[in-house]
Protein backbone atom coordinates (compact mmCIF):
# COMPACT_ATOMS: atom_id res chain seq x y z
CA UNK A 1 0.00 0.00 0.00
CA UNK A 2 1.42 3.72 -1.01
CA UNK A 3 0.82 6.49 2.13
CA UNK A 4 -0.30 9.41 1.31
CA UNK A 5 2.38 12.13 1.13
CA UNK A 6 2.19 14.87 3.66
CA UNK A 7 1.92 17.39 1.22
CA UNK A 8 -0.91 15.23 -0.58
CA UNK A 9 -2.86 15.03 2.37
CA UNK A 10 -2.89 18.84 2.99
CA UNK A 11 -3.66 20.00 0.11
CA UNK A 12 -6.59 18.06 0.08
CA UNK A 13 -7.40 18.44 3.82
CA UNK A 14 -6.94 21.92 4.55
CA UNK A 15 -6.12 23.66 1.66
CA UNK A 16 -5.71 27.64 1.81
CA UNK A 17 -8.89 29.45 1.10
CA UNK A 18 -10.21 29.10 -2.43
CA UNK A 19 -11.03 32.66 -2.84
CA UNK A 20 -7.49 33.92 -1.88
CA UNK A 21 -6.36 31.40 -4.84
CA UNK A 22 -8.47 32.76 -6.84
CA UNK A 23 -7.07 36.58 -6.19
CA UNK A 24 -3.83 34.80 -6.77
CA UNK A 25 -4.60 33.92 -9.82
CA UNK A 26 -6.23 36.74 -10.63
CA UNK A 27 -2.88 39.08 -9.45
CA UNK A 28 -0.68 36.70 -11.61
CA UNK A 29 -3.10 37.01 -14.73
CA UNK A 30 -3.20 41.35 -14.16
CA UNK A 31 0.81 41.24 -13.79
CA UNK A 32 1.43 39.47 -17.09
CA UNK A 33 -1.28 42.05 -19.11
CA UNK A 34 -0.19 44.93 -16.96
CA UNK A 35 3.37 43.86 -18.23
CA UNK A 36 2.49 43.35 -21.94
CA UNK A 37 1.06 46.89 -22.08
CA UNK A 38 4.16 48.81 -20.69
CA UNK A 39 7.41 47.31 -19.03
CA UNK A 40 7.21 47.75 -15.30
CA UNK A 41 3.91 48.61 -15.10
CA UNK A 42 3.36 45.82 -12.46
CA UNK A 43 5.18 46.38 -9.86
CA UNK A 44 2.77 47.08 -7.39
CA UNK A 45 1.32 43.60 -7.83
CA UNK A 46 3.78 42.46 -6.17
CA UNK A 47 2.63 44.18 -2.84
CA UNK A 48 -0.67 43.23 -3.38
CA UNK A 49 0.67 39.61 -3.23
CA UNK A 50 2.40 39.95 -0.31
CA UNK A 51 -0.40 41.56 1.48
CA UNK A 52 -2.75 38.65 0.35
CA UNK A 53 0.07 35.87 1.22
CA UNK A 54 -0.16 37.16 4.87
CA UNK A 55 -3.84 35.78 5.09
CA UNK A 56 -3.21 32.67 3.08
CA UNK A 57 -0.42 31.31 4.58
CA UNK A 58 -2.25 32.01 8.02
CA UNK A 59 -3.82 28.28 7.76
CA UNK A 60 -3.67 27.02 11.48
CA UNK A 61 -2.36 23.88 12.74
CA UNK A 62 -3.78 23.24 16.12
CA UNK A 63 -7.37 23.39 15.67
CA UNK A 64 -7.88 20.73 13.22
CA UNK A 65 -5.46 18.66 14.72
CA UNK A 66 -7.21 18.41 17.79
CA UNK A 67 -10.47 18.38 15.85
CA UNK A 68 -8.92 14.48 14.53
CA UNK A 69 -8.59 16.19 11.00
CA UNK A 70 -5.12 15.49 10.82
CA UNK A 71 -4.97 12.01 12.44
CA UNK A 72 -4.00 9.81 9.59
CA UNK A 73 -1.09 12.51 8.55
CA UNK A 74 0.21 12.00 12.19
CA UNK A 75 -0.06 8.29 12.92
CA UNK A 76 3.29 6.96 12.87
CA UNK A 77 4.89 9.84 11.20
CA UNK A 78 7.23 12.42 11.68
CA UNK A 79 5.85 15.23 13.08
CA UNK A 80 8.50 17.66 11.83
CA UNK A 81 7.89 16.37 8.14
CA UNK A 82 4.23 17.18 8.67
CA UNK A 83 4.70 20.28 9.90
CA UNK A 84 7.07 21.45 6.85
CA UNK A 85 4.56 20.18 4.53
CA UNK A 86 1.90 22.25 5.92
CA UNK A 87 3.78 25.30 5.69
CA UNK A 88 4.69 24.25 1.82
CA UNK A 89 1.05 23.70 1.17
CA UNK A 90 -0.34 26.86 2.90
CA UNK A 91 2.76 29.32 1.47
CA UNK A 92 2.28 27.37 -2.28
CA UNK A 93 -0.08 29.60 -3.70
CA UNK A 94 1.17 32.85 -3.01
CA UNK A 95 4.45 31.66 -4.13
CA UNK A 96 3.47 30.45 -7.10
CA UNK A 97 1.76 33.73 -8.37
CA UNK A 98 4.93 35.51 -6.52
CA UNK A 99 6.60 33.72 -9.57
CA UNK A 100 4.23 34.36 -12.10
CA UNK A 101 4.54 37.65 -11.50
CA UNK A 102 8.26 37.86 -11.53
CA UNK A 103 8.32 35.67 -14.67
CA UNK A 104 6.20 38.42 -16.33
CA UNK A 105 8.27 41.25 -15.51
CA UNK A 106 11.53 38.88 -16.47
CA UNK A 107 10.21 38.36 -20.16
CA UNK A 108 8.76 41.97 -20.63
CA UNK A 109 12.58 42.95 -19.28
CA UNK A 110 14.32 40.37 -21.33
CA UNK A 111 16.39 40.39 -17.96
CA UNK A 112 15.94 37.99 -14.54
CA UNK A 113 16.82 40.90 -12.18
CA UNK A 114 13.37 42.16 -11.39
CA UNK A 115 11.93 42.98 -8.38
CA UNK A 116 10.35 39.37 -7.62
CA UNK A 117 13.73 37.62 -8.43
CA UNK A 118 16.19 40.15 -6.95
CA UNK A 119 17.52 38.82 -3.21
CA UNK A 120 14.72 41.33 -1.52
CA UNK A 121 11.75 39.97 -3.43
CA UNK A 122 12.63 36.02 -2.79
CA UNK A 123 13.66 37.78 1.37
CA UNK A 124 9.81 39.48 0.90
CA UNK A 125 7.49 36.32 -0.30
CA UNK A 126 9.37 33.96 2.65
CA UNK A 127 8.55 36.51 5.09
CA UNK A 128 5.04 37.01 4.42
CA UNK A 129 4.38 33.35 4.23
CA UNK A 130 6.35 32.06 7.13
CA UNK A 131 6.11 34.83 9.97
CA UNK A 132 1.59 34.19 9.38
CA UNK A 133 1.88 30.43 9.25
CA UNK A 134 4.23 30.39 12.41
CA UNK A 135 2.00 32.87 14.24
CA UNK A 136 -1.29 30.95 13.39
CA UNK A 137 -0.11 27.47 14.28
CA UNK A 138 -1.36 27.50 17.64
CA UNK A 139 -4.32 29.64 16.13
CA UNK A 140 -7.56 30.90 14.03
CA UNK A 141 -6.68 30.79 10.38
CA UNK A 142 -6.25 34.72 9.36
CA UNK A 143 -4.99 35.86 12.97
CA UNK A 144 -1.47 36.10 11.80
CA UNK A 145 -2.12 37.98 8.82
CA UNK A 146 -4.77 40.17 10.61
CA UNK A 147 -1.95 40.69 13.23
CA UNK A 148 0.84 41.92 11.06
CA UNK A 149 -1.62 44.01 8.72
CA UNK A 150 -2.74 45.65 12.32
CA UNK A 151 0.47 46.25 13.27
CA UNK A 152 1.49 48.07 9.65
CA UNK A 153 -1.46 49.86 9.42
CA UNK A 154 -1.18 51.78 13.62
CA UNK A 155 2.45 52.07 12.66
CA UNK A 156 1.60 54.06 9.04
CA UNK A 157 -1.18 55.87 11.02
CA UNK A 158 1.84 56.77 13.86
CA UNK A 159 3.42 58.23 11.25
CA UNK A 160 6.52 55.83 12.18
CA UNK A 161 6.92 54.46 9.05
CA UNK A 162 6.15 56.83 6.08
CA UNK A 163 8.79 59.16 7.01
CA UNK A 164 11.89 56.64 7.20
CA UNK A 165 10.46 54.70 4.42
CA UNK A 166 10.49 57.98 1.93
CA UNK A 167 14.04 58.45 3.06
CA UNK A 168 15.07 54.61 2.10
CA UNK A 169 13.20 55.60 -1.20
CA UNK A 170 15.11 58.86 -1.56
CA UNK A 171 18.45 57.69 -0.98
CA UNK A 172 19.29 53.55 -0.42
CA UNK A 173 22.42 54.11 1.09
CA UNK A 174 20.54 55.10 4.19
CA UNK A 175 19.59 51.13 4.46
CA UNK A 176 23.66 50.94 4.79
CA UNK A 177 24.00 53.23 7.11
CA UNK A 178 21.11 52.65 9.65
CA UNK A 179 21.34 48.16 8.66
CA UNK A 180 19.06 47.73 12.38
CA UNK A 181 16.68 50.30 11.76
CA UNK A 182 16.45 48.97 7.55
CA UNK A 183 15.53 46.17 8.79
CA UNK A 184 12.80 46.82 11.30
CA UNK A 185 11.42 48.97 8.69
CA UNK A 186 11.53 45.98 6.68
CA UNK A 187 9.37 43.70 9.36
CA UNK A 188 6.89 46.71 10.01
CA UNK A 189 6.10 47.01 6.69
CA UNK A 190 7.03 43.93 4.40
CA UNK A 191 4.68 44.48 0.75
CA UNK A 192 7.20 47.85 0.37
CA UNK A 193 10.24 45.59 0.66
CA UNK A 194 10.58 44.63 -3.21
CA UNK A 195 10.50 48.05 -4.25
CA UNK A 196 13.28 49.45 -2.34
CA UNK A 197 16.89 49.04 -2.44
CA UNK A 198 18.83 47.50 0.23
CA UNK A 199 22.24 46.40 1.20
CA UNK A 200 23.22 42.67 0.89
CA UNK A 201 22.57 42.21 4.53
CA UNK A 202 19.34 43.09 5.30
CA UNK A 203 17.58 40.55 2.77
CA UNK A 204 19.38 37.94 4.13
CA UNK A 205 18.47 38.76 7.62
CA UNK A 206 14.81 38.45 6.47
CA UNK A 207 15.33 35.32 5.05
CA UNK A 208 16.93 33.96 8.44
CA UNK A 209 13.89 35.95 10.38
CA UNK A 210 11.34 34.02 8.38
CA UNK A 211 13.49 30.53 8.70
CA UNK A 212 13.77 31.40 12.22
CA UNK A 213 9.68 31.83 12.40
CA UNK A 214 9.00 28.35 10.04
CA UNK A 215 11.57 26.55 13.02
CA UNK A 216 9.62 28.17 15.76
CA UNK A 217 6.34 26.91 14.35
CA UNK A 218 7.41 23.24 13.38
CA UNK A 219 8.69 23.57 16.91
CA UNK A 220 5.22 23.76 18.37
CA UNK A 221 3.81 21.43 16.00
CA UNK A 222 6.34 18.66 17.05
CA UNK A 223 6.02 19.29 20.77
CA UNK A 224 2.24 19.90 20.99
CA UNK A 225 -0.41 17.15 22.62
CA UNK A 226 -3.29 16.37 19.98
CA UNK A 227 -5.91 15.75 22.72
CA UNK A 228 -9.44 15.40 20.79
CA UNK A 229 -11.37 19.10 21.96
CA UNK A 230 -13.23 18.21 24.20
CA UNK A 231 -10.77 15.99 25.97
CA UNK A 232 -8.66 17.71 29.36
CA UNK A 233 -10.98 21.24 28.70
CA UNK B 1 0.22 -15.08 20.38
CA UNK B 2 3.17 -12.15 19.68
CA UNK B 3 2.95 -8.85 21.55
CA UNK B 4 2.28 -5.90 19.87
CA UNK B 5 2.37 -2.70 22.15
CA UNK B 6 3.23 -2.63 25.82
CA UNK B 7 1.66 0.35 28.23
CA UNK B 8 3.71 0.29 31.70
CA UNK B 9 2.63 2.48 34.59
CA UNK B 10 1.20 5.10 32.70
CA UNK B 11 -0.01 8.62 33.99
CA UNK B 12 -1.58 11.49 32.25
CA UNK B 13 -2.45 14.87 34.53
CA UNK B 14 -4.14 17.57 32.64
CA UNK B 15 -3.85 20.30 34.61
CA UNK B 16 -4.15 19.01 38.11
CA UNK B 17 -6.64 16.84 37.34
CA UNK B 18 -5.42 13.22 37.10
CA UNK B 19 -6.76 11.26 34.07
CA UNK B 20 -4.67 8.00 33.66
CA UNK B 21 -2.96 6.54 36.46
CA UNK B 22 -0.38 3.64 37.05
CA UNK B 23 -2.47 1.96 33.64
CA UNK B 24 -0.06 -0.92 32.82
CA UNK B 25 -1.46 -3.57 29.47
CA UNK B 26 -0.52 -5.39 26.50
CA UNK B 27 -1.80 -6.21 23.32
CA UNK B 28 -1.02 -8.73 21.39
CA UNK B 29 -1.49 -9.96 17.70
CA UNK B 30 -4.52 -11.91 17.21
CA UNK B 31 -6.25 -10.34 20.08
CA UNK B 32 -9.14 -8.00 20.85
CA UNK B 33 -9.03 -5.94 23.57
CA UNK B 34 -11.87 -4.20 24.95
CA UNK B 35 -11.90 -0.70 26.81
CA UNK B 36 -14.78 -0.30 28.79
CA UNK B 37 -15.33 2.78 31.14
CA UNK B 38 -17.67 5.81 32.07
CA UNK B 39 -17.77 9.22 29.79
CA UNK B 40 -14.37 10.78 31.08
CA UNK B 41 -13.08 7.65 32.06
CA UNK B 42 -9.98 8.60 30.33
CA UNK B 43 -10.30 5.73 27.44
CA UNK B 44 -10.28 8.28 24.80
CA UNK B 45 -7.19 9.88 26.11
CA UNK B 46 -5.47 6.54 26.14
CA UNK B 47 -6.34 5.35 22.91
CA UNK B 48 -4.35 8.91 22.04
CA UNK B 49 -1.23 8.40 23.97
CA UNK B 50 -0.98 4.90 22.26
CA UNK B 51 -1.84 6.87 18.76
CA UNK B 52 1.37 8.80 19.98
CA UNK B 53 -1.10 12.04 19.63
CA UNK B 54 -0.59 13.20 23.34
CA UNK B 55 2.06 12.71 25.57
CA UNK B 56 2.09 10.69 29.22
CA UNK B 57 2.72 12.87 31.94
CA UNK B 58 4.57 9.39 33.40
CA UNK B 59 5.04 5.87 32.20
CA UNK B 60 6.19 4.36 28.73
CA UNK B 61 4.26 3.06 26.12
CA UNK B 62 6.39 0.84 23.95
CA UNK B 63 5.34 -0.53 20.64
CA UNK B 64 7.16 -3.92 19.53
CA UNK B 65 7.26 -3.11 16.07
CA UNK B 66 9.36 0.34 16.33
CA UNK B 67 11.01 -0.21 19.74
CA UNK B 68 9.59 3.30 20.73
CA UNK B 69 6.41 5.40 21.81
CA UNK B 70 6.23 5.91 18.07
CA UNK B 71 3.51 3.38 16.61
CA UNK B 72 4.29 1.67 13.85
CA UNK B 73 3.21 2.83 10.27
CA UNK B 74 0.72 -0.08 10.19
CA UNK B 75 -1.10 1.05 12.82
CA UNK B 76 -4.71 2.43 12.05
CA UNK B 77 -6.61 4.05 14.25
CA UNK B 78 -9.89 6.05 14.05
CA UNK B 79 -11.87 8.38 16.81
CA UNK B 80 -15.14 8.45 15.22
CA UNK B 81 -17.25 10.70 12.63
CA UNK B 82 -16.65 13.84 13.84
CA UNK B 83 -12.76 13.49 13.46
CA UNK B 84 -13.01 12.77 9.97
CA UNK B 85 -12.59 16.57 7.94
CA UNK B 86 -15.76 17.61 6.59
CA UNK B 87 -14.71 19.51 3.29
CA UNK B 88 -13.18 17.20 1.82
CA UNK B 89 -15.10 14.89 -0.65
CA UNK B 90 -16.01 11.22 -0.12
CA UNK B 91 -13.91 9.62 -2.98
CA UNK B 92 -11.18 12.53 -2.01
CA UNK B 93 -10.50 10.74 1.45
CA UNK B 94 -11.24 7.31 -0.02
CA UNK B 95 -8.07 7.49 -1.88
CA UNK B 96 -5.51 9.05 0.77
CA UNK B 97 -6.95 6.75 3.63
CA UNK B 98 -7.02 3.70 1.56
CA UNK B 99 -3.96 4.77 0.20
CA UNK B 100 -5.13 3.91 -4.07
CA UNK B 101 -6.77 0.06 -2.81
CA UNK B 102 -10.23 1.53 -2.40
CA UNK B 103 -12.02 3.44 -4.91
CA UNK B 104 -15.55 5.57 -4.65
CA UNK B 105 -17.35 8.05 -7.38
CA UNK B 106 -18.96 10.03 -4.52
CA UNK B 107 -18.42 13.67 -4.90
CA UNK B 108 -19.66 14.63 -2.14
CA UNK B 109 -18.50 16.21 0.99
CA UNK B 110 -17.87 14.14 4.27
CA UNK B 111 -19.76 16.90 5.51
CA UNK B 112 -22.80 16.61 3.98
CA UNK B 113 -22.88 12.41 4.97
CA UNK B 114 -25.27 11.38 7.71
CA UNK B 115 -22.95 10.74 10.83
CA UNK B 116 -23.73 7.10 10.59
CA UNK B 117 -22.56 7.28 6.84
CA UNK B 118 -19.56 8.97 7.92
CA UNK B 119 -18.81 6.50 10.78
CA UNK B 120 -18.68 3.48 8.16
CA UNK B 121 -16.75 5.77 6.26
CA UNK B 122 -14.19 6.18 8.70
CA UNK B 123 -14.37 2.37 9.06
CA UNK B 124 -14.65 1.24 5.68
CA UNK B 125 -11.47 3.23 4.19
CA UNK B 126 -9.24 2.45 7.17
CA UNK B 127 -9.86 -1.63 6.81
CA UNK B 128 -9.21 -1.25 3.16
CA UNK B 129 -5.93 -0.49 3.81
CA UNK B 130 -4.40 -4.11 3.31
CA UNK B 131 -0.92 -3.32 5.50
CA UNK B 132 -2.75 -3.03 9.14
CA UNK B 133 -1.45 -4.94 12.03
CA UNK B 134 -2.28 -3.00 15.11
CA UNK B 135 -6.06 -1.13 15.31
CA UNK B 136 -7.40 1.50 17.89
CA UNK B 137 -10.91 2.39 17.58
CA UNK B 138 -12.66 4.82 19.85
CA UNK B 139 -16.62 3.90 20.25
CA UNK B 140 -16.44 2.01 16.52
CA UNK B 141 -19.87 1.01 16.63
CA UNK B 142 -21.13 4.95 17.33
CA UNK B 143 -23.85 5.75 14.79
CA UNK B 144 -23.69 2.79 12.52
CA UNK B 145 -26.96 1.02 11.67
CA UNK B 146 -27.68 -2.97 12.28
CA UNK B 147 -26.36 -4.03 8.95
CA UNK B 148 -23.06 -1.51 9.46
CA UNK B 149 -22.59 -2.67 13.03
CA UNK B 150 -22.79 -6.32 12.13
CA UNK B 151 -20.00 -5.69 9.17
CA UNK B 152 -17.74 -3.73 12.23
CA UNK B 153 -18.36 -7.37 14.22
CA UNK B 154 -17.40 -9.47 11.66
CA UNK B 155 -14.72 -7.73 9.86
CA UNK B 156 -13.15 -7.28 13.13
CA UNK B 157 -13.21 -11.28 14.26
CA UNK B 158 -11.82 -11.31 11.30
CA UNK B 159 -9.56 -9.84 10.88
CA UNK B 160 -8.38 -11.02 14.13
CA UNK B 161 -7.94 -14.69 13.27
CA UNK B 162 -5.36 -13.19 10.28
CA UNK B 163 -3.39 -11.74 13.46
CA UNK B 164 -4.51 -8.02 13.56
CA UNK B 165 -4.92 -6.74 17.43
CA UNK B 166 -7.53 -4.76 18.43
CA UNK B 167 -8.23 -2.48 21.31
CA UNK B 168 -11.54 -1.12 20.96
CA UNK B 169 -13.38 1.61 23.34
CA UNK B 170 -17.28 1.05 23.27
CA UNK B 171 -19.87 2.04 25.63
CA UNK B 172 -22.16 -0.99 23.85
CA UNK B 173 -21.33 -3.73 25.53
CA UNK B 174 -23.06 -6.25 23.51
CA UNK B 175 -21.18 -5.19 20.83
CA UNK B 176 -18.04 -5.80 22.72
CA UNK B 177 -19.23 -9.08 24.21
CA UNK B 178 -18.41 -12.23 22.49
CA UNK B 179 -15.89 -10.36 20.65
CA UNK B 180 -13.10 -9.63 22.97
CA UNK B 181 -10.43 -11.88 24.40
CA UNK B 182 -9.86 -9.81 27.43
CA UNK B 183 -11.47 -6.72 28.73
CA UNK B 184 -9.61 -3.52 30.51
CA UNK B 185 -12.28 -1.89 32.76
CA UNK B 186 -11.32 1.98 33.43
CA UNK B 187 -12.32 2.75 36.86
CA UNK B 188 -10.81 6.16 38.24
CA UNK B 189 -8.34 6.38 36.20
CA UNK B 190 -7.04 2.72 36.75
CA UNK B 191 -7.40 -0.12 34.46
CA UNK B 192 -8.75 -3.60 35.61
CA UNK B 193 -8.19 -6.26 33.25
CA UNK B 194 -10.52 -9.43 33.05
CA UNK B 195 -10.01 -11.81 30.60
CA UNK B 196 -13.51 -13.18 28.89
CA UNK B 197 -13.29 -16.83 30.82
CA UNK B 198 -13.09 -14.98 33.96
CA UNK B 199 -16.06 -12.90 33.04
CA UNK B 200 -18.28 -15.81 31.66
CA UNK B 201 -17.17 -20.13 31.35
CA UNK B 202 -19.76 -19.52 27.95
CA UNK B 203 -19.91 -16.73 25.41
CA UNK B 204 -19.95 -13.43 27.50
CA UNK B 205 -23.20 -11.80 26.91
CA UNK B 206 -24.08 -7.61 28.02
CA UNK B 207 -25.12 -8.48 30.92
CA UNK B 208 -21.88 -10.05 31.85
CA UNK B 209 -19.87 -7.21 31.16
CA UNK B 210 -22.17 -5.27 33.50
CA UNK B 211 -22.38 -7.24 36.29
CA UNK B 212 -18.45 -7.76 35.88
CA UNK B 213 -18.16 -3.62 35.78
CA UNK B 214 -20.74 -3.61 38.58
CA UNK B 215 -18.63 -5.75 41.01
CA UNK B 216 -15.26 -4.29 39.85
CA UNK B 217 -17.04 -0.48 40.88
CA UNK B 218 -17.96 -1.98 44.31
CA UNK B 219 -14.73 -3.89 45.28
CA UNK B 220 -13.09 -1.16 47.31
Amino acid sequence: MRSPSAVSFFRAVSPPAAPLIVVFGVLAVGAAVLEDVESGASDWVLASIALVQLFASSTGFTRPATRGHYDTILLGRSRVSAALAHFAVSAAPGVAAWIACGASQALATGSARVPAFLPAGWATILLVSAIPWAASVRSSPFLGGALWLLLSVSLVVSGRVLGPLGRLHAAPSWAAEHPLEAFGLGLAFPVAIPSLEWPPGVPAAFAATAALAVAGGVAIVARADYSLAEEGA
Amino acid sequence: MTEALRVSRLEKLYGGRVVLRDVSISVHHGEVLGLIGANGAGKTTLLRILAGFVRPSRGRVEWKETGSPVPPLSTGYFAGAPTLPPRVRVRTWVRLVSGGTASCDDRRPIASLSRGSRQLLGLSTLFARADLGVVLLDEPWEGLDPDASRWLTDTVARRRSEGMAFLLSSHRLHDLAGLCDRYAFLLDGRVILRDAVAISPSAVRGEDLLAAFDRIRCTP
